[in-house]
């Protein structure tokens, strides 16, 4: 709007000087003065109408192209002193409008170009005349106009600056707010948009997935997967439903992962879904290690129940019949009995692992010598040793042998340690060496048995364990496998430990355990 | 006469188990383990097994999958006798050709010789046993 009527206004200008430049020469100051207002006012105009200083520049430069134009045509009619000066004036705006890049500069060119215009004319016409008078009144208003209506300009652009300030500010701070809650959420927080592409994430894959790239779409999170894990279905079905899925126990690699998919909402459409993997090999581990051990108890328990029920109830049934003789009987009233042994030894085991396991057992401490121990239990032990064709042997390289300790917890550990180098041992010794070790004295149980796998050493002190991670192949009819759990708990509560110092396949293994050694 | 194998690797449920079925007439053969119930296998065909799932090295379903892969012993039927009742022992038993799955501890010698009869197809009223 504003540029057509400054196109108008330039053409009438060309065409009023056009006209006048056509009519007899007394009339030419009228002319000069018309067209002085003219262009005032159109400056006036401009200023006005101007949105930014850049556009005011444009305009000027435009404004005062049209008035040299205007102006040449009356070169030949009207007094050449008097075109001189105009002509100085549109060049200086011309000039000037060239280099005007900001308000401040408008604001300053308009000062210098109106001082420059107003001491001219003062010189050339000293007398002064009224339409020098009139012209500059023109001037003086546009001038004050120009600077209060720049001055508020400046002031709302100022207000606006700062309220985009303000909320910038504000969005960087929700920004940092919600990185924070974001990343303070454990395991991986990541929303996918309905095509799939990655809106916003905390970027924790390498902590949960060990992977140390950011993928930016569903796709690239399902490469990572690879077959084992359909997360892209997943994703696609809680989309396409908007429903909620939970996968609580996703393996991934050596761990377990769960993955939770839920609808992200906005103004009531589906705006992504939020993908939460979180790692719960813990967890599961635990889980899993609870289900085995109520599966292995009640496995130890019902076997000696079974040959109780089983023997007693043949013998019941057969007692007079021909079909058993006296032998039979004694044999299975036999297995009766030691399963009978065996069940209380199972329970008196179970029983003292849930009262360590709490802590509620007291321990007697007093002095213990461990090489006077050690005898004693291998003596107890020596007919059972001889009678497999083994071979034993204390040796002893500490000047410090004795603990303070509880005895019959300590003499516990020992036997647990001894007999199960027994068990485990077909041909060879089973040795027990006493030694320094810092601030401790060390009893080592070495043996010459079948040794454990590397990568069964690691279940060794484990509830149940024997060194085996399958239940299926437990070997069950060592014992109850709660030794080793139950010598950890008792030297640990003692302030020392049990550890495994050394195995071999078909060579031997070496248990042993240190306490502080006491003067 | 039914020619019976035992597998179970604890000493006392092998006695139990022989007992029970020389009593009943049956030719007992035992193995300690899954490795030794093979090699019996290697010179006598049983007309059924009785298997123990958890037993060292080879357990119960590492030793069914080598029995049948082995021809003449691939249908003989087999009853898994355990103790351990676990739900992965459940979902796991699915997956192999199993006659009966039982719990030790909750048959008596009595019921533990009606199923493998029944397995057999031998019934108590009649005298001609018919071989499964």
């Amino acid at each position: 709007m504003y540029r057509v009527i400054l196109f108008v206004s330039a053409i009438a200008l060309i065409l009023l000087g056009l006209f006048y430049s056509l009519l007899p020469g007394a009339i030419e100051p009228m002319i000069d003065r018309y067209i002085f207002s003219f262009v005032t006012f159109l400056l006036f105009f401009t200023l006005m109408a101007s949105k930014t200083a850049r556009e005011y520049s444009y305009y000027l430069f435009y404004i005062a192209s049209l008035y040299i134009v205007g102006h040449s045509a009356f070169i030949t009619v009207i007094n050449a002193s008097r075109i001189e000066y105009l002509m100085s004036y549109a060049c200086a705006y011309l000039f000037f409008a060239t280099m005007i890049k900001s308000v401040k500069h408008l604001v300053i060119y308009t000062i210098i170009i109106n001082l420059l215009y107003f001491s001219l004319s003062f010189g050339l016409f000293t007398k002064g005349t009224d339409q020098n008078m009139y012209s500059l009144g023109f001037i003086f208003i546009i001038m004050i106009g120009s600077i209060l209506w720049l001055k508020a300009k400046i002031e709302k652009d100022r207000l606006v600056n700062s309220k985009v300030e303000i909320r910038t500010k504000e969005l960087l701070e929700e920004q940092i707010k919600l990185k924070a809650a974001i990343g303070a959420v454990n395991g991986i927080f990541v929303i996918i948009d309905p095509k799939g592409n990655v809106i916003l994430s905390n970027n924790k894959y390498a902590e949960v997935l060990g992977i140390n790239y950011e993928p930016r779409t569903i796709q690239e999170l399902q490469q990572i997967f690879g077959g084992s894990y359909d997360v892209s279905g997943a994703f696609n079905v809680s989309l396409n439903q908007v429903r909620i899925i939970d996968h609580s126990s996703v393996e991934f690699k050596d761990k377990y992962l769960r993955v939770l998919f839920s609808p992200v909402y906005e103004s009531q459409s589906v705006m992504g879904i939020l993908i939460l993997i979180g790692d719960v090999t813990e967890e599961e581990l635990l889980d899993r290690a609870r289900d085995e051990f109520f599966a292995i108890a009640s496995h130890e328990l019902r076997t000696p129940l079974t040959a109780i029920q089983g023997n007693l109830a043949l013998v019941l049934e057969y007692m007079d019949s021909e079909k058993l003789d006296k032998q039979m009987i004694l044999e299975m009233l036999q297995d009766a009995m030691s399963s009978s042994q065996r069940l209380i030894r199972l329970v008196h085991d179970f029983l003292d692992l849930s009262r360590l396991e709490q802590g509620r057992v007291k321990f007697e401490e007093q002095h213990v010598d461990l090489v006077a121990l050690s005898e004693k239990i291998l003596t107890e032990y020596s007919q059972a040793i001889t009678a497999k064709g083994l071979t034993y042997s204390i040796q002893n390289k500490a000047s410090l042998t004795r603990v303070y300790a509880d005895e019959d917890r300590v003499k516990q550990v020992i036997v647990n340690l001894v007999s199960n180098a027994l068990k485990y041992t077909e041909k060879g010794s089973i040795n027990i060496y006493i030694q320094p070790k810092g601030e401790n004295v060390e009893l080592i149980v070495s043996d010459t048995g079948i040794g454990i796998p590397d990568e069964n050493q690691k279940f060794l002190f484990r509830k149940f364990q024997q060194a085996g991670r399958n239940v299926l192949t437990r070997d069950t009819s060592q014992g109850t496998g709660l030794g080793l759990y139950i010598s950890r708990l008792i030297i640990r509560a003692m302030g020392g430990d049990v550890y495994l110092v050394s195995s071999q396949v078909g060579k031997g293994s070496a248990f042993a355990f240190s306490l502080p050694a006491k003067e | 006469m039914h020619n019976i194998l035992i597998v179970d690797d604890d000493a006392s449920m092998v006695r139990l188990y022989t007992n029970i079925f020389k009593i009943e007439g049956f030719n007992v053969i035992s193995a300690s383990s899954g490795k030794e119930g093979l090699e019996k296998l290697e010179e006598f065909t049983p007309n059924i097994i009785l298997l123990d799932l958890m037993m060292p090295n080879m357990s119960g379903f590492d030793f069914l999958e080598n029995l049948r892969k082995i021809e003449k012993t691939r249908n003989v039927p087999v009853i898994v006798l355990t103790n351990l009742a676990t739900d992965d022992t459940q979902i796991e038993i699915q997956k192999h050709n199993v006659a009966k799955f039982l719990i030790k501890s909750d048959y008596m010698p009595k019921e533990i010789i009606e199923e493998v009869k029944g397995v057999l197809g031998i019934r108590e009223t009649d005298p001609t046993p018919q071989a499964g």
